[in-house]
């Protein structure tokens, strides 16, 4: 492929204080996405996922490293200079009604950034309301509504036409249908998808539940501790993991056509503090495969068929 | 003894509007099954369907004032609880039943120390001493999978991760050696290997004691992990029945297909999911004659707007709540 990707992160690290501490939420991320792609961010919860994604929004402080859109680089721009970037990035998250202000209808609410950003007025500004309502698969004449009146659904439609109302070229999906019943969620994955085909908007989707990665991204990164242990597409990945944490991810994940679950009272290991990640692999006190290397070295990340993968036995 | 651990008679559930002259909402409406001893059962649906308040309404833990059972019977090895004063009610079902719930802290009181809470019942009964009962606790902590059992009796609950509190509230669950474990959503906060952990201990418990389960979740794929038989919940009633696998390979009712249909599998990448257009309908309304999935089905007939069709056997061990031709649900 041609030119540079449209979002390209490199050696990303996000750092919190916690007390006295310091907690490394991110470490080290790369990661490439291009035009028309979506990749799939996931793992379990505290593995820098939510993290990573507002530091690419610019909503949480870089310590260091880059991300640029299309070249030009975002990290150090000043809140001013982020107005235009605002055009082309949009964040849509989990909970749409902490993001929906109960006081605008929904007219009001999908409008708004038109106005801001595409300076639309009057009835120009109200066809386009309109025809965005349709697009996301609300009834326009609930225009006048306000967020309480529609059902969870389709208040995340509303969140996702936001997004959409000034034309972003890369959207931020955090966790958008975890809070959904399956029908519901199906419903937005497949707006999700029918939207990235007619507006060939690249998508970042985090998510922990790997089925609706398997419906969804091309390519998929694996994050653990803060780290991106593989990138693959999704279609390898789902083939055969090439972490041993991806694999034991795939593995738990109970499945509608899979066997009854084996009784096991005593397998209790537990996600590391990311306070104190293990020295060595960070994954490696619970992984099946650790060698004595892992325990006090940390893998770099080595290629596989079609990502990477930071696992010694990839070496 | 003989004949299935419990029996739901057509158990109404109404929970009260707050403003008097409003109609109650019918949130469980008509919902009979049965559990047999040993059995897994898994009570499946979307927000709102009457799952929770029916686990709820077995253990007479409807949220007070408004929530009240408003008809039908709860019969365990034949004794009709719903009938039973509240003394003798409440002493079948602290020691013959238990739940568990999605927020381990609805049950774990955050000021006792985990040693503290699992020994109060046994203490407060008499009979046996503070050492004893403590003894008994740590076994049970080590036997649903926590490390360092003896350390964690002096741990309060915020000082455990999600996974280990979920643990601890079982073992609290098992102290009286229930007949019947009522999980809601067990798992459902959990992240996807702890939560296969616990549901390989709920296995392993199951095996163990023949503990019969009733498991309420909206996650199909726990379902199939870990229940004999299925019931799928839709507006208040039960829909459809069966084996589990055999449920998920056929339904046998729309609204299960769409269910499954709806679900992304981490097997294969459909092509579409199914998504179901409209919502459930409102049960504080006066009821509608016909079905109440019928605005929303795809194999809708004007007929299924005139009766509301009965749960019936339509082959071994399954029923349903349909008119459509089984042909047609292939």
């Amino acid at each position: 492929m041609s030119g540079p990707p449209l979002l390209a992160v490199e050696d990303l690290s996000v750092d919190f204080r916690v007390g006295e501490a310091r907690l490394r939420a991110v470490d080290s991320v790369s990661l490439e996405l291009r035009a028309g792609e979506t990749l799939a961010l996931v793992g379990e919860s505290g593995c820098g996922k939510s993290t990573l994604a507002r530091a690419i929004g610019g909503l949480v402080r870089v310590r260091h490293g880059s991300v640029r859109l299309a070249g030009s680089e975002l990290v150090g721009l000043s809140r001013r200079a982020w107005k235009p970037i605002r055009r082309r990035v949009q964040m849509v998250f989990q909970d749409p009604d902490a993001s929906l202000n109960p006081r605008m209808n929904a007219a009001a609410l999908i409008g708004e950034p038109m106005l801001v950003h595409r300076r639309l007025r009057g009835r120009e500004l109200d066809r386009e309301v309109c025809k965005l309502m349709e697009r996301v698969g609300l009834d326009p004449t609930l225009r006048t509504h306000f967020p309480h009146a529609f059902s969870g659904g389709q208040r995340q439609r509303i969140g996702i036409a936001r997004a959409l109302a000034v034309e972003p070229e890369l959207l931020l999906c955090d966790e958008v249908t975890s809070a959904l019943d399956v029908s519901i969620q199906a419903q937005i994955l497949e707006l999700l998808r029918e939207l990235q085909r007619q507006l060939g908007i690249a998508i970042l989707f985090i998510t922990h539940d790997l089925a609706v990665v398997r419906h969804l991204a091309d390519r998929v990164a694996v994050m653990y501790l803060g780290q991106i242990v593989e990138t693959a597409s999704a279609e390898a990945l789902f083939a055969g993991a090439g972490h041993p944490y991806s694999e034991a991810l795939l593995a738990a994940v109970p499945r509608v056509d899979g066997p009854p679950i084996a009784a096991a009272a005593d397998r209790s290991d537990e996600v590391p503090s990311p306070l104190a990640p293990p020295p060595g692999c960070r994954f490696h006190p619970r992984c099946a495969l650790a060698l004595e290397r892992c325990t006090r070295e940390a893998p770099g990340e080595y290629p596989i068929a079609t990502g990477r993968a930071r696992c010694f036995l990839r070496a | 003894m003989s004949g299935p651990l419990l029996e739901v008679d057509a158990l109404r559930v109404q929970i009260d509007a707050e403003d008097p002259d409003a109609r109650p909402v019918r949130a469980v409406d008509g919902v009979s099954f049965e559990i047999e001893r040993g059995e897994v059962l898994g009570l499946v649906g979307e927000s709102g369907c009457g799952k929770t308040l029916t686990g709820l309404a077995l253990l007479g833990r409807l949220p007070r004032p408004r929530g009240r059972i408003a008809g039908g019977a709860v019969r365990l090895d034949g004794i009709d609880l719903t009938a039973l004063a509240e003394p003798e009610r409440r002493a079948i079902r602290g020691r013959r039943m238990a739940m568990i719930f999605q927020d381990p802290m609805t049950s774990l009181n955050p000021y006792l120390r985990i040693g503290d809470q699992l020994i109060e019942g046994a203490v407060w009964q008499g009979g046996v001493t503070r050492r004893a009962a403590l003894r008994r606790a740590e076994a049970l902590l080590a036997r649903v999978g926590i490390p360092d059992a003896r350390a964690r009796l002096r741990s309060f609950p915020h000082e455990l991760s999600g996974g280990m509190r979920q643990r601890a509230m079982i073992a609290m669950a098992l102290l009286a050696e229930p007949d019947l474990l009522i999980a809601d959503e067990p798992t459902t906060a959990l992240d996807v290997t702890i939560q296969a952990q616990i549901l390989a201990l709920l296995a392993a418990l199951r095996a163990e004691r023949g503990m019969s389960m009733l498991l309420i979740t909206h996650d199909l794929g726990v379902v199939a992990g870990l229940c004999d038989r299925v019931l799928v919940m839709y507006a208040g009633q039960i829909v459809e029945s069966g084996p589990v696998r055999a449920l998920f390979d056929r339904p046998y009712h729309p609204y299960t297909r769409a269910l499954l249909r709806s679900t992304p599998r981490i097997g294969a990448r459909a092509a579409r999911l199914a998504s179901l257009d409209g919502l459930p309908p409102r049960l504080d309304a006066a009821p509608m004659p016909g079905c109440r999935f019928e605005p929303r089905c795809a194999l809708a007939r004007p007929a299924c707007r005139e009766a509301e069709p009965a749960l019936e056997g339509i082959a071994e061990g399954r029923d349903r709540r349909c008119i459509a031709g089984l042909e047609e649900l292939a």
